[in-house]
């Protein structure tokens, strides 16, 4: 199994998961991103994730495959100004967490996923609008 | 209007009547500890929120003080960086034994040994392609991001374990309060040990299982979360029943070998006295 990662290259990104799923955009494309924080520093989730929407996509990044640091300060471009936001999640979707043992761990997975996937959470994401994304990513 | 009754058939592990009724038995134990605990839980989550807010501010307070003490990038990280560590562990500690285990061996699997190490944080953060220079800021920054606290769930879910353990806890009573009532007088000791056994494991079992299933997201709040508890309490009680028979026979056999009597004084036997001083 490939190692997933995200090469940025100018405004071009090209995210590959592990599973081998390619997917190549623009920045211009995002139509909006979330800066997930999913449980607490106290239950043990310390890690993040980008959810990044196009209009036909979804990505699910998280911060700990290759390229993401060069992909986050990408996202902090002035282009980008006012299409992120921090959001807060109980627990991600049990398909979208990465497997630990072969049971769904509690971080996120790089995932590729449907638009319609993103109607999973978006009734139970909480925007933490007191909260600077320069501060998380 | 004639009232009837439904009858449910449920499997147990069991070879006979007699074991089935033991199991149900310790489950039930189980459950008053389980539910007792769930209701500690829902009271405690609060405090615990508060006691987080609290350390965090503390953190912040240290952080500008040795700011200015002018330590270089990677000291200051280091420092940061274990400091969280130290709040993390001790919050941890406060979901019981169970979650705690489960929580730092998550974190060993994630960083390596030694879990949120600077060390461990530093290695992963070049892997991912950090330029050398730009790792301590990074470590840095993650170390003192501010943080959403506990979940929406956990707070949800503890005003619901904290009614619902209640009731837990007097349904579960009655079957225990029957258990030793209608025992037979000498089979009363061995069900004593087996209830406090009971109750304890479910206790834990109980606590483990709702910090697991909160953790994990499998059930957050609600109906969900409270079975989560009784099943733990109901593993856990049987355990604690099992491994308070045990502790019963080990005490007979000790009674019965060492002479003890019932009165708990050991009985005087000038012979052995003798053999051990010579």
């Amino acid at each position: 199994m490939a190692k997933s990662r995200i090469e940025v290259d100018g405004l071009a990104v090209t995210f590959t998961t592990s599973k081998s799923l390619l997917s190549l955009k623009n920045v211009s494309d995002i139509s909006k991103f979330y800066c997930l924080t999913v449980g607490s520093d106290v239950f043990a989730n310390d890690s993040i994730s980008i959810l990044v929407l196009y209009s036909d996509q979804v990505w699910l990044v998280p911060d700990s495959i290759s390229g993401a640091y060069q992909f986050r300060k990408l996202l902090l471009t002035d282009d980008l100004a006012g299409k992120g936001k921090v959001a807060q999640l109980d627990s991600l979707p049990a398909s979208w967490r990465k497997r630990v043992f072969f049971v769904p761990g509690i971080d996120a997975d790089a995932k590729i996923l449907g638009l319609s996937e993103f109607k999973k959470i978006e009734e139970s994401l909480s925007i933490l609008d007191n909260h600077e994304l320069s501060d998380y990513i | 209007m004639t009232e009837q009754m439904e009858s449910v058939t449920v499997a147990v592990p069991a070879y006979n009547e007699a074991e089935g009724l033991d199991f149900l038995e310790s489950v039930a134990a189980g459950n008053v500890g389980a539910g007792a605990k769930m209701t500690s839980f829902g009271n405690t989550v609060p405090a615990i929120r508060q006691e987080y807010k609290v350390l965090i501010e503390d953190f912040e307070k240290n952080l500008k003080d040795k700011q200015a003490q002018k330590l270089s990038s990677k000291e200051l990280a280091k420092w940061a960086v274990n400091e969280r560590k130290k709040i993390a562990q001790l919050m941890r500690a406060k979901q019981g034994g169970g979650a705690q285990l489960v929580l730092e061996l998550r974190d060993n699997i994630k960083y390596g040994l030694g879990g949120r190490s600077y060390e461990n944080l530093e290695k992963r953060a070049l892997s991912q392609g950090i330029p050398a220079a730009e790792v301590s800021n990074e470590l840095l920054k993650k170390a003192t991001k501010p943080n959403a606290g506990i979940s929406k769930a956990a707070i949800e879910g503890a005003s619901f374990l904290k009614h619902g353990g209640r009731v837990v806890v007097v349904v579960s009573i009655s079957v225990t309060a029957y258990t030793l009532l209608t025992a037979p007088e000498e089979q009363l000791e061995k069900l004593l040990y087996e209830q406090v056994g009971g109750i304890a494991g479910g206790a834990a079992g109980g606590g483990t299982a709702v910090g697991l299933c909160i953790l994990f997201g499998v059930a957050t709040g609600g109906w969900g979360l409270l079975a989560c508890g009784v099943v733990g309490g109901g593993l856990g009680g049987y355990a604690g029943s099992e491994l308070g028979n045990q502790i019963y026979l080990y005490k007979e056999d000790y009674v019965k070998n060492s002479e003890i009597g019932i009165s708990g004084f050991e009985v005087y036997d000038p012979s052995r006295f003798l053999k051990s001083v010579n």
